[in-house]
């Protein structure tokens, strides 16, 4: 977030670019105000209805989407960790090539997170089945909805748990590298705080088992 | 991709060809020979040209018909199109024999013939031209019958022969049985001396999804002279305004072994149902206290419609109740379908259906296809059908259109139904959402899609040179390179 905040170009250059925005954001806020209006003035606010779609939406869904938020985030955060740390281990290895071997436990901690969010979405995989919404028993269909919120739920979890563990031990990492290349005792005690950030990874899969403990959409 | 065509170009072609293609299912090629009446009286067709069923009737059937000796044979078929032909009757070899269409296209070189590619509904063509035929009808499912039957040459015969029903599976032995059929159909006419043209026609050029039934349902169908025209039927019944053009059930069973599943369908039109409403209060322990005279303070209305025709009876019934207190917005309740047929099939009683019928104060539900899907899991079984035994079962309610009003009498709004004549109220809940569920999954999908891309564009944008360190007045950097 450091590297991405966007501030202004230093020399300014080209047209600005603020008329589009504006203009976009106008025609997007008058075409919504209008179909709005439509709706209510004419006595049709109840055909928003959120629920209906929330309930309708098939669990098929809400569970692939579970399992591609639980690797994607966790990928995201495991790079974005490996990214910062990496620089600044290359950075840093220029003037001090000694700090290159021991500060790839940084590395692997950040990949820890990855795996964490591979393991997830493959147990999270397992169980998914059939179900036939009009033949099999009402038991089984509303399991079946159940398990896919669930789910997208431990999907969502183990994912933000991992994006977030994995940019704080990239960072940590980051500073690890950089202070262990001017001063070689610090390295050590430097680790700790890298665990404790590895920690978090972990609650988050553990919390992640309990949502979907039990739980599967179909009876297969 | 082909070079030299633009993107815009294909997209446009791709639209119009399936447009076309869709609106293409009704429009069949007919075939007319005769071995001893000149066919070149008939105008031919022109390129691209759709003949419909009227000029088919007055140009090319009815000259047919003109002579008081010669009789007439239409072979229809349910499924019959140009590109049937293109694929099984062998086209692309000079010397071929026709394929699966050895007779036809024998009967059509040998003999004097006109071939017409696209004619709009040509059934209904041949349905006018039988009610309006001075000699004798004979209507045949299979060249058997006809051999049976006793033809007197001589006699101006219309002779209508139903052959079998492509179904899809294996279609080149279908046309091949068929046409079979045919040569055998024209070898018993021309044994016994008749002089005869005959006309090779279908009902349309793709089989619809549910239609493929067995025997005699082509031109025997129950209203089939009114079936263009009839649009659905409008009755105020107790307060209780409705129109509805058709209701279909369709049972669809299981394989059983290696044969494919079979259906039953059932259609019912509203010409002449029978239709109770009863006014009803809903009691605080959930049953239903209704009376059968009208008294004008209800919160609920228990509905019950029966449909008799040939093929059996169905009795649907829903109670349709107000869900808050001020009749502000109504909905229908789980109710049920009954069904006895008329020889043999499933008898269904008491089956649940959910309805969804539902709209609020002042307006008219309306759905032009009001799909339910009662539900398989109990029905009573007669000897030979059990509910392991059916896959699925489907009501369909085709124009559909419902309003009912509840607290007139409190003055709480809801209009007055009491005039027989009113119309029903010009604002629409339409059953089907402008934006469907699975829209919404892939709008949901894609935006999120979307989302990750414009933020890593946003990433890419911000990429800026790292100039925190230059110093443009210092010294350059030198660096040593050692090769």
């Amino acid at each position: 977030m450091m590297d991405y905040e966007p501030r202004g170009p230093t020399k300014s250059m080209g047209v600005s670019s603020y008329p589009v925005y504006y203009s976009v954001y106008l025609l997007a806020t008058t075409a919504i105000t209008i179909i709005v209006g439509y709706y209510i003035l004419t006595g049709q606010g109840g055909r928003f209805d959120i629920g209906w779609l929330l309930s309708s939406i098939s669990p098929y869904m809400w569970a692939c989407l579970g399992i591609g938020l639980a690797i994607s985030l966790s990928v995201v955060g495991a790079a974005w960790g490996i990214l910062t740390t990496g620089a600044s281990i290359l950075g840093g290895g220029v003037k001090a090539p000694r700090i290159k071997t021991k500060n790839l436990i940084s590395i692997i901690f950040c990949e820890a997170v990855a795996i964490y969010g591979i393991i997830m979405a493959i147990v999270i995989t397992n169980n998914i089945g059939s179900f036939n919404q009009y033949t099999d028993s009402e038991d089984a269909v509303l399991k079946s909805y159940q398990a896919g919120y669930k789910m997208f739920a431990a999907g969502l979890t183990v994912g933000v748990c991992n994006i977030s563990c994995g940019i704080c031990v990239g960072i940590v990492g980051s500073g690890a590298a950089l202070a262990d290349a001017q001063n070689s005792t610090l390295f050590v005690k430097i680790l700790i705080i890298e665990i404790f950030g590895s920690a978090i990874g972990l609650f988050g899969v553990i919390v992640s088992i309990l949502q979907i403990a039990g739980s599967k959409i179909g009876t297969d | 991709m082909i070079p030299n065509v633009k993107m815009s170009q294909m997209l446009i072609f791709g639209v119009l060809f399936t447009f076309f293609m869709l609106v293409n299912t009704d429009k069949t090629p007919a075939l007319i020979w005769s071995p001893n009446r000149p066919l070149s009286g008939l105008s031919p067709s022109y390129a691209g040209e759709t003949i419909q069923a009227d000029h088919f009737l007055d140009n090319y059937l009815t000259p047919l018909t003109t002579d008081p000796a010669q009789s007439l044979i239409v072979f229809v078929q349910n499924k019959l199109s140009v590109e049937d032909f293109t694929k099984h009757a062998d086209v692309y070899n000079p010397n071929s024999d026709g394929g699966a269409f050895r007779n036809v296209k024998a009967a059509m070189d040998e003999n004097f013939s006109v071939h017409l590619p696209e004619i709009a509904s040509p059934t209904s063509a041949v349905q006018k031209l039988s009610t309006s035929f001075t000699g004798e009808r004979v209507t045949v499912d299979s060249p058997t019958d006809l051999e049976n039957m006793d033809l007197k040459p001589g006699t101006q015969y219309l002779i209508i022969i139903s052959l079998k029903p492509i179904s899809g599976k294996d279609e080149f032995s279908e046309f091949k049985m068929n046409d079979e059929d045919i040569g055998k159909c024209l070898h018993h006419l021309s044994r016994r001396g008749l002089q005869y043209s005959a006309v090779y026609t279908a009902e349309a050029s793709q089989v619809s999804e549910e239609a493929v039934h067995s025997g005699r349902q082509l031109l025997a169908a129950e209203d089939a002279a009114d079936n263009t025209t009839y649009n659905g039927t409008f009755y105020n019944v107790q307060n209780v305004l409705m129109y509805l053009q058709y209701v279909n059930l369709t049972i669809t069973r299981k394989a059983i072994g290696a044969g494919k599943p079979r259906l039953e369908t059932y259609q019912w039109n509203f010409k002449t149902p029978n239709i109770t409403v009863e006014q009803c209060n809903d009691t605080i322990n959930g049953s239903l206290d209704c009376v059968a005279t009208p008294h004008g303070d209800y919160n609920a209305l228990r509905i019950n419609m029966t449909f008799d025709n040939s093929n059996g009876t169905a009795n649907l019934r829903f109670t349709i109740k107000q869900t808050d207190n001020m009749g502000s917005q109504w909905k229908s309740t789980r109710g049920t379908v009954d069904l006895t047929p008329s020889s043999e099939g499933v008898t269904l009683t008491g089956m649940d259906v959910d309805y969804n019928i539902e709209s609020i104060r002042g307006f008219c539900f309306h759905c032009a296809r009001l799909y339910t899907k009662p539900s398989v899991r109990n029905f009573t079984s007669n000897a030979t059908v059990y509910p392991s035994d059916v896959e699925k079962i489907t009501l369909t309610m085709t124009r559909f259109q419902i309003e009912v009003s509840f607290n007139t009498s409190k003055g709480l709004g809801g209009r007055d139904f009491t005039n027989t004549s009113i119309p029903f109220s010009t604002d629409v809940w339409e059953c089907v959402e402008f934006f469907t569920v699975p829209i919404w999954m892939g709008i949901i999908s894609t935006l999120f899609l979307i989302l990750i891309l414009f933020y890593g564009l946003t990433m890419i944008a911000n990429i800026t040179t790292m100039d925190r360190f230059d110093d443009p007045k210092a010294k350059t950097i030198t660096v040593t390179v050692n090769e």
